[in-house]
């Protein structure tokens, strides 16, 4: 196991960088008074490393705690940590152009009050949507309020309206576990999504595109601002696009290459992504615009300057995705399954010692099975596979076997002794699901998920976990995301 | 079924047969001119993974091969380089055959 390099302060440094001035305070509120968006609720985050946090994830945690106006470069500004995403802004000749004004209408108007405070009371001469997740285009409606120019990549509306509406109540209901909404902020409780903290909870709207991007290497100049793009469809989103700001020499990698690896399918259920374009298109990305840019930003995390550090970056993300496609296909072609691929999976040094490949929001683990259902489906081909029985009564049958639910919380609690939390879990969702009102067992199970949380590099682990306990079933906000 | 692989699809079904950590250390580019499809293509490996991309720039490939999409064919069937026109150190080629692993047909499922 590689060792990560807490001494590298290079991600801090580019996180701080431009910095102009922060919210203050870090909270937004709706009309009627309710708190959308408060990161001032995430300030432990400055202490040390709790023994109730993986120190990677911690860190991570602390770089999405940076919030306010930065400068990318001339011309262009960012607002992390007013939401899940960023909101970027372009000046252009009359006015300023938004890229992926966030989640909720109340926090994007409060990130252009922000961008106005510093730079002018400009007004928004277009928008520009990245692609077709909630985070990017949800708070339109807080930053346009006349009809303006609305760029996005072909199939957004469809996308964006379709991906979450026939498994949508499902989904929901998966991302209010995902996400942690309900979750306590602090060292013992939700630290940070890995993507960004988390996300607001104000008004979500959709207007829809006016201008579509249908092809790479297509043109356009938005309030005199010239933009070149390039199509991305099926990597990170259906409808997806990046694009390079001729004139400022900015590269605008959309959700393509964040700082972390990604989902390939997010925890709270999607269509799997697929990791092979996605690969080929970061590669297409490195030949399209490294000679042209000194920056790449995207819609979350911090930006990269120079070519150099560019190009190593988005090649490091490009050999990620690849590594993880093609070594899954390799070993599931040699007969093993995606539960056994996910164990058996290494990557090499240069992709497990770098930060912005760790799985903080995508994991390893769940990726490579996720490759394998991209492929193979659900069944892993054994024939005992094929007709199992349900939960239930599958654990009813185990907990006879190993003599009731008491002789089973016994056994799992000296799993959890000997630190086989793993195995602790599975024993005990038998014991809960043939006896769901058995306290000790699911008090014994709530431990279990917490003590798997805290050591989880993921946040979205660290968050589902804790939420199996019953306590936080009770309320519903979390939304889904990217 | 191969013939029917496009040359991406074909590199495709290379790259998944990369052992990755038996290839972690290697690093080699080739480039492959098709002198039939007026097509070029080049591949590298890296951190093992074998990436590949048509038209690229101007470059110092380990090992540079003009050929015919046939010609790719009979040599991703064993054959060697016998006839195939190529420029640079052909060991690069070696190298990846090296790192390459063909599936066996017939894999345990009922039993571990």
């Amino acid at each position: 196991m590689t060792e990560l390099r807490f001494e590298d302060r290079s991600d801090f440094e580019n996180a701080d960088r431009g910095f102009i001035a922060k919210l203050d305070p870090g909270t937004v509120k709706s009309r009627d008074g309710r708190v959308v968006w408060d990161i001032d609720s995430y300030a432990f985050l400055s202490g040390d490393c709790p023994d109730t946090a993986n120190p990677s994830l911690w860190r991570q945690g602390q770089l999405c705690a940076r919030q306010g106006l930065y400068a990318v470069t001339d011309g262009i500004y960012q607002v992390p940590g007013l939401d899940l995403s960023n909101m970027t802004l372009v000046e252009g000749e009359q006015g300023v152009i938004v890229i992926d004004p966030l989640i909720s209408a109340e926090t994007a108007a409060a990130a252009l009050d922000l961008y106005r405070a510093h730079r002018g009371d400009r007004p928004v001469t277009a928008v520009i949507y990245t692609h077709s997740h909630v985070d990017h285009f949800g708070g339109v409606q807080g930053v346009v309020a006349d009809e303006v120019p609305i760029l996005a990549p072909a199939g957004f509306l469809e996308h964006a309206v379709s991906e979450n509406v026939y498994a949508g109540n499902a989904m929901n209901r998966r991302a209010v576990y995902m996400y942690g909404a309900v979750l306590d902020r602090g060292p013992a409780g939700q630290i940070g999504a890995g993507l960004g903290l988390t996300n607001s909870t104000g008004s979500i709207g959709l207007i829809p595109p006016t201008i579509d991007i249908t092809h790479t290497g297509q043109e356009e100049t938005v309030d005199g601002v010239r933009i070149s793009f390039q199509l991305t469809p099926g990597t990170e989103a259906p409808a997806e696009m990046n694009l390079l700001f001729t004139q400022q020499r900015a590269l605008c990698m959309a959700e393509n290459a964040t700082h972390n690896l990604h989902n390939l399918l997010t925890l709270r259920g999607a269509q799997v992504r697929d990791p092979r374009i996605w690969s080929r298109y970061l590669t297409e990305a490195i030949n399209l615009f490294a000679d042209q840019a000194d920056v790449a930003f995207a819609s979350h995390h911090w930006p990269t300057w120079g070519r150099d550090q560019i190009v190593a970056f988005l090649s490091l993300q490009r050999d990620l995705y690849g590594y993880l496609h093609d070594q899954t296909l390799r070993l599931l072609n040699a007969g093993y399954t995606g539960i056994e691929i996910a164990e058996m999976i290494q990557l090499p040094p240069a992709l497990e010692g770098a930060w912005h490949t760790r799985g903080y929001y995508g994991s390893v683990s769940h990726n490579v099975k996720a490759i394998y259902q991209r492929y193979l489906g659900w069944f892993d081909g054994h024939p005992a596979s094929l007709w199992e029985l349900p939960p239930a009564e599958s654990a009813r049958r185990y907990v006879d076997c190993i003599g009731g639910v008491d002789a089973v919380v016994a056994k799992a609690g000296n799993y959890l002794d000997d630190g086989d939390l793993r195995f602790a879990a599975q024993l005990l969702k038998h014991a809960v699901f043939a006896d769901p009102d058995h306290k000790e067992a699911k008090d014994l199970l709530a431990q279990t998920f917490e003590r798997l949380g805290h050591g989880a590099e993921n946040g979205t682990w660290r968050q589902l976990l804790p939420n199996g306990c019953d306590r936080a079933q009770e309320r519903n906000r979390g939304r889904p995301g990217s | 079924m191969a013939a029917a692989l496009t040359v991406e699809q074909l590199f495709d079904s290379v790259a998944i047969r990369v052992n990755g950590p038996k290839a972690w250390s290697e690093t080699m580019t080739i480039d492959w001119h098709f002198t039939d499809l007026g097509e070029r293509y080049r591949m590298s490996l890296s951190n093992g993974v074998l990436v590949h991309y048509q038209d690229p720039g101007p470059g110092d490939a380990d090992l540079s091969f003009t050929l015919t999409k046939p010609q790719l064919l009979a040599m991703l069937a064993g054959g060697g380089l016998e006839g195939v026109e190529h420029q640079g150190d052909p060991g690069a080629l070696q190298r990846l055959m090296s790192v390459l692993e063909t599936p066996a047909a017939t894999f345990a499922i009922v039993t571990p």
